[in-house]
């Protein structure tokens, strides 16, 4: 799955759609973009206590920064059986959107 | 510039003070404070206060006039400062800069944060809200964010790069636990072992319930004037400052140049410390924004005081406890003192006011002449960090 982006015609970075400007260089010259949904878990954590709220029974959860195949980072779930054997380096791949602010990614092994 | 002096500084205990709603505690840190000052509260030209989020922890806005109001000076000018964890080192600076440009002889500083609120009046999902609400609502709410998630994606990458352990994490958290227990204004005054640190339950890995700030009550503030008023009023006590930086960085947790440095705190030292004319080694005692076990170690590094990824190392030689040759939060920190989050960056510098007036007490570092601190707020997005010296020097 691709994720809905944009890319900048200046110096090339890609972020989720939403920005107004290029966050890296400032620039107005950014474009819709259809980024690789690839990537693997730059950093995590396993967010254990969940006392109220939407994710109280999903915890323990993961949440991760993912860097995509083409430097793209974003913060999103990464949805797994086993939370705690999750690494650093796991490659991972965008599933979808589970709602318009939260992004949902799966191991890709 | 004009150079200025603190004269006056107090904190109220800090805590989950049923007893004390926002006036009470602004009062039990203000009134002292100025006593401590050996001014007239009318000589008081304008309040700076230092609050994140009255407005829905409390449902008050506008608390800097409610505060002149309350301190009985309804017509002294006032403005409330937010930067989420740092407003209280940004109000600081602040006032700092007014008073060195001339704008005003004498300035109150105030910070007060009152967390703890009825559950009546709240639900808990919404008080955690509230709470989070400094992240980035648009592309990091969405997961569930918050400050031990963010902080602890921030650790996880520390230890890939570095190697530093949960072992390290858990002996600085200790370290703060016991300067806490010598501080009668700490929220949790009692040591905790590393053993039992490691294996209480985890709140977000790596980080156990005894490496996490907690929701605390709490006011602090100073006073600040001239060189030429504060010489007249107590030329021993008062104590100068030397450099004030404020950094910036991304507000994004994913998109930033770094996930184990934060940019907005060696900006702002390096400005206080190119002001004061010091460097790293010449401070002898630290107050930093520990908001978490892991955040003291990244501080300490990005403040200049040891090599980036050595923090842990540090920390494990003994280096940041009372006694060592560079004692870090003797007040005990946000996870042991307390993280009323507006009052935090102000609370800090009465710490280090105390410390260079030899009026720490159990805490107290001896021969300390230089202090520095440090706050960060937001996902390392804003930072000011402030040099403080002795005014006999
Ligand atoms: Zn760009």
């Amino acid at each position: 799955m691709n994720i809905p982006a944009i890319k900048c015609g200046d110096c090339g970075t890609v972020h989720p759609r939403g920005v107004a400007v290029c966050p890296a260089c400032g620039s107005e010259k950014i474009q819709e973009y259809e980024a690789k949904g690839e990537g693997e878990i730059h950093t995590y954590t396993v967010n254990c206590f969940v006392p109220a709220g939407k994710f109280k029974d999903r915890a323990p959860y993961v949440i991760a920064v993912v860097r995509t195949v083409e430097n793209m980072f974003l913060t999103a779930l990464v949805d797994t059986e086993s939370p705690f054997n999750i690494k650093i380096g796991d490659k991972v791949r965008f599933r979808h959107y589970e709602d318009p602010l939260t992004p949902v990614f799966e191991l890709a092994s | 510039m004009r150079e200025v002096y603190i004269v006056g500084a107090h904190e109220s205990v800090h805590g989950n003070r049923r007893d004390a709603d926002l006036r009470k505690l602004i009062a039990e840190a203000a009134i002292p404070a100025i006593k401590d000052a050996g001014i007239d509260k009318r000589e008081i030209q304008a309040i700076y206060l230092a609050n994140y989020n009255a407005n829905q922890f409390n449902n008050q806005n506008t608390l800097a006039a409610l505060a002149a109001t309350s301190l009985g000076l309804p017509h002294v000018p006032t403005v409330r400062f937010e930067a989420a964890c740092a407003s209280g080192g940004v109000a600081f600076r602040q006032a700092y800069i007014a008073i060195a440009a001339g704008i005003y002889d004498t300035v109150l500083v105030l910070g007060v944060e009152k967390m703890n609120v009825p559950l009546e009046e709240a639900d808990a999902d919404m008080q955690l809200q509230w709470a989070k609400s400094g992240v980035d609502y648009r592309y990091e709410s969405g997961v569930g964010m918050n400050g031990a998630t963010m902080f602890a994606m921030f650790a996880h990458r520390h230890m890939h790069e570095y190697g530093t352990t949960r072992e390290m994490l858990a002996f600085s958290a200790s370290k703060n636990k016991y300067h806490a227990s010598l501080n009668p204004y700490a929220y949790k005054q009692r040591e905790v072992s590393v053993e039992k640190i490691l294996k209480s339950p985890i709140v977000a890995t790596p980080f156990s319930t005894q490496e996490v700030s907690l929701i605390t009550d709490g006011s602090a503030a100073v006073v600040l004037t001239t060189k030429d008023k504060a010489l007249g009023l107590n030329k021993k006590m008062a104590v100068k400052v030397l450099g004030s930086g404020h950094g910036g960085g991304s507000f994004s947790v994913a998109f930033r140049d770094s996930h184990v440095t934060m940019r907005a705190t060696v900006a702002a030292a390096k400005e206080a410390y190119s002001m004061a004319n010091l460097k790293p080694e010449d401070i002898d005692v630290v107050e930093c924004h520990d908001c978490f076990s892991f955040t003291e170690l990244m501080n300490i590094e990005d403040l200049g005081f040891v090599e980036k990824g050595k923090g842990g190392w540090f920390a494990m030689d003994g280096h940041t406890r009372l006694g060592g040759k560079l004692p870090v939060n003797t007040s005990g920190g946000l996870c042991a003192k307390g993280h009323p989050i507006g009052c935090t960056g102000v609370g800090q510098i009465v710490e280090m006011t105390w410390q260079l007036q030899d009026r720490a007490e159990k805490r107290q570092v001896k021969n300390a002449k230089y202090a520095l601190t440090h706050v960060l707020g937001g996902p390392g997005a804003i930072s000011a960090v402030h040099i403080l010296g002795r005014s006999d020097l």
